[in-house]
């Protein structure tokens, strides 16, 4: 967390105070982002809208204690814009090997894979499209609880939850995922697209 | 268990696997990127509070320094007045949309409500097919009720159906006249200064519809039945109709009228002035219009006439006419209008005005496909103005099942007025409720109809059947007459007057076409016999034709020749021929029903 003398000179415009505090929340957001997004690039991009937003905005955090939980509230409808935009369907024509490669890293393959590489892309690719059908805010609930491992009350500090609910919304997801991910395993639908995928 | 951790892991290794192929640290030009779009090159940059206080304080940094909880106030405060602004708006002009529900009402109205609409040939089908829109509003003034029942609307007239609910006849008095929509006075004064009594100073009385930017809009026609009538308004523009509008109904004055002692006695003309407002929502049913302009002209004795305008709407087909090199004493009526359609048949107008050059021709729907021609004969000339139609009867609205009527087969464009036009007696019975009598010796009943009459019944009680039955009989001679009864006042007086102002008005005038009433006694009933004088069909020669009425207590029973089909009986022998039937149809059985 950003020390309160930072968040005081942000605050008043002090840009040198707010680059520190890029610098130290911009890891937790960014990762938070990619799990959000399952691209590195449009995570930095929505990283970047977080902080450009946060500085035009900075008279509205009216407690600088709460510094963290407002960037992740920021990030939270800056994602949404982004799914609501479609980024991840628009994509030019000048940009299609870039899309290419952002598909990649997301199933986290360039080269054409091993039969057992095949088998994890798949995994990886069921669980994908099992996150999102979650909610944006579940998906962030799970990103830092399993992401980065922290805990509900933390949690809930940081997206202005109450414990109470970050829990019951954890139990909930982890029920839709099995859910989602045993269906799937049924019909070996993950698999199969994946394979479609890598030829 | 097994698979929940199993999840937990797996979610565990996808997070891991992600974060590590994008790297765990923000990426290094990211500083750089929001430096950039945000142009912070200096280490210290003044907040936007501030610069707005350095730059005497815009608007924006105002409202950025209120407290938190007053702004979110103040935008709540502004938001609902907006929002309340747009509903209002949206409900004030595009009610259809608010009240999309009550689209759905169209086509419930009791079916007696549409009788007053039996004879336009335009609007009675669209009654029956549900596309009058329930309306069921009301207004007293006076002790007199205003209820609007139904509306109409399309590119061709707005309609609505009232009812008028008021006392009843005092005792003594008998009403001649039903409640009904005043427009002046006029009726009140005309009696005056045929009884010699000092006329009212005139007045005229309003009917209005007014519209949601508060124009109002004059009723063009005033038509009904008893106490249940139609006012016809201009139609509204297209997308007031399309959106629903808000209307109000604005009626000044209303009046019945009343005979002292017997039917025939001294007029009482009952006025109650209002005004009735009703406000109501009309959501007219979409409504297609063909719109032509075929600018078609024909030429005859000097005078030109052009087809302006040719506008059908599923309630009628509207016409315009220009007239040049019209003499200026033409009267109004100057010519006879019919319509040739492409099937050789034959329309006649439902009405027809003109005002000065400008003449408007009112048909039931022209609705066929082809060439259709307007024929206008004045005086030995004739007008012939053709124009073509396309095919657009996919375009008809379908409000419901097609009207279907117990009745053969009429002209087209004949106002179908009756429900039940055949030989069945027992059916006319029964649909009337009337005492029908059989067919007298030596007579043949050639067709019997019921037809609606809502004025007021003689015996005062208006639960009572609003209908009228009529005979068509002939004999071997071919000799056709008629035979009408009912249970309101039928006469050649008009209900209006009195039979001694009637006289009055007979004797003053230069010449009349009535002669009469020879008044008689007969089974203790009145009897009244007129002589009319007439023209035969042809037109050639001038009839003197008997009429004969006979007032049992219940109501009037009419017998008539049919002119044309007297075979050349003289008045003499058709009156002994009346006088007969009347005599024999009266002894004749009662139908069972």
């Amino acid at each position: 967390m950003a020390g309160l003398e930072d968040v005081r000179g942000f605050l008043e415009g002090d840009a040198d105070a707010f680059r520190r505090i890029v610098e130290r929340e911009s890891p937790a957001l960014y990762r938070l982002a990619v799990w959000l997004t399952h691209d590195p690039a449009a995570a930095q991009d929505l990283v970047q809208e977080v902080f450009v937003r946060a500085w035009r905005h900075r008279r509205q955090l009216r407690t600088p204690e709460r510094l963290t939980p407002w960037l992740h509230a920021i990030l939270r409808r800056a994602h949404l814009d982004w799914r609501r935009r479609g980024w991840r369907r628009e994509v030019p024509i000048a940009d299609a090997p870039e899309h290419l490669e952002r598909l990649t890293l997301r199933h986290g393959r360039v080269a054409p894979p091993a039969e057992d590489q095949v088998a994890r892309d798949a995994d990886g690719a069921a669980l994908c499209e099992a996150l999102d059908c979650l909610s944006p805010l579940d998906q962030a609930i799970l990103a830092l609880r399993y992401g980065d491992d922290l805990a509900v009350h933390e949690i809930a500090r940081r997206l202005n939850l109450r414990p109470g609910a970050v829990a019951t919304r954890i139990h909930r997801s982890l029920a839709k995922l099995r859910r989602h991910l045993a269906e799937d395993a049924g019909t070996g639908g993950a698999t199969e697209r994946a394979q479609r995928r890598n030829r | 268990m097994s698979s929940r951790t199993s999840v937990e892991d797996r979610l565990r290794q996808h997070y891991r696997s992600e974060a590590g192929q994008a790297g765990y640290a923000a990426p290094a030009d990211l500083w750089a990127g929001i430096a950039e779009r945000l142009g912070l090159e200096d280490s210290r940059v003044p907040t936007p509070s501030l610069r707005g206080s350095a730059n005497g304080a815009s608007g924006r940094g105002a409202a950025q320094r209120l407290p938190r909880a007053r702004r979110w106030a103040m935008r709540g405060v502004a938001g609902l007045a907006g929002a309340a602004v747009v509903m209002a708006g949206v409900n004030h002009f595009a009610p259809r949309w608010v009240i999309a529900a009550a689209a759905s009402l169209h086509g419930q109205s009791p079916a007696a409500e549409g009788e007053v609409l039996r004879g336009d040939p335009g609007l009675w089908p669209l009654f029956q097919q549900g596309a009058f829109q329930p309306v069921q509003l009301s207004a007293t003034h006076g002790g007199v009720t205003l209820t609007m029942l139904d509306v109409y609307a399309d590119a061709n007239r707005t309609v609505v159906v009232y009812r008028i609910d008021g006392p009843a006849a005092p005792q003594g008095t008998v009403e001649t006249e039903p409640w009904q929509v005043r427009t002046d006075n006029a009726s009140a004064s005309a009696d005056a200064a045929l009884s010699g009594r000092q006329p009212p100073v005139p007045q005229r009385y309003r009917v209005t519809l007014r519209d949601p930017f508060g124009w109002p809009h004059d009723a063009t026609e005033i038509d009904g039945l008893g106490n249940l009538g139609y006012i016809v308004f201009p139609p509204l523009p297209g997308w007031l109709r399309t959106l629903g509008v808000h209307l109000t109904l604005h009626v000044e004055a209303v009046g019945d009228t009343l005979a002292k002692g017997d039917p025939f006695g001294p007029r009482t003309f009952r006025t109650v002035t209002g005004p009735w407002d009703i406000p109501f929502v009309a959501l007219p049913a979409q409504a297609p219009v063909l719109a032509l302009n075929p600018a078609v002209r024909a030429a005859d004795g000097g005078t030109t006439l052009t087809l302006t305008s040719v506008r059908t709407t599923a309630s009628g087909t509207w016409m315009d006419l220009s007239a040049d090199g019209l003499p200026p004493d033409t009267s109004g009526h100057f010519a006879r209008y019919r319509v040739e359609g492409p099937n050789g048949d034959t329309v006649r107008p439902t009405a027809v005005a003109r005002s000065g050059d400008r003449i408007a021709a009112q048909f039931p729907p022209l609705t066929r496909a082809g060439v259709y021609t307007l024929v206008v004969e004045s005086d030995g000339r004739v007008w012939r103005l053709p124009w073509r139609q396309p095919d657009w009867s996919g375009q008809q609205p379908h409000w419901g099942p097609a009207p279907t009527t117990q009745t053969g087969p009429l002209a087209e464009g004949a106002p179908d007025a009756d429900i039940y036009t055949g030989t069945s007696l027992v059916t006319a019975a029964r649909l009337s409720g009337l005492p029908v009598h059989g067919v007298p010796a030596g007579w043949r009943l050639v067709q019997v109809s019921v037809t609606p009459d809502f004025r007021p019944p003689l015996s005062g009680d208006r639960s009572t059947t609003p209908y009228a039955v009529q005979l068509t009989l002939t004999n071997a001679a071919g000799v056709t007459l008629t035979v009408t009864e009912t249970r309101t006042l039928w006469s050649l007086i008009p209900a209006s007057e009195s039979l001694a102002v009637y006289r009055a008005s007979m004797a003053r005038a230069s010449g009349s076409n009535v002669d009469g009433p020879r008044i008689g006694q007969y089974e203790g009933m009145a009897t009244h016999l007129w002589v009319v004088r007439t023209m035969d069909p042809a037109h050639t020669a001038t009839l003197r034709v008997p009429v004969l009425y006979l007032y049992p207590s219940w109501g009037s029973i009419e017998v008539a020749p049919v002119p044309g089909k007297t075979q050349g009986l003289d008045e003499a022998a058709l009156e002994r021929l009346v006088t007969e039937v009347a005599q024999a149809w009266w002894a004749a059985p009662v139908i069972p029903r």
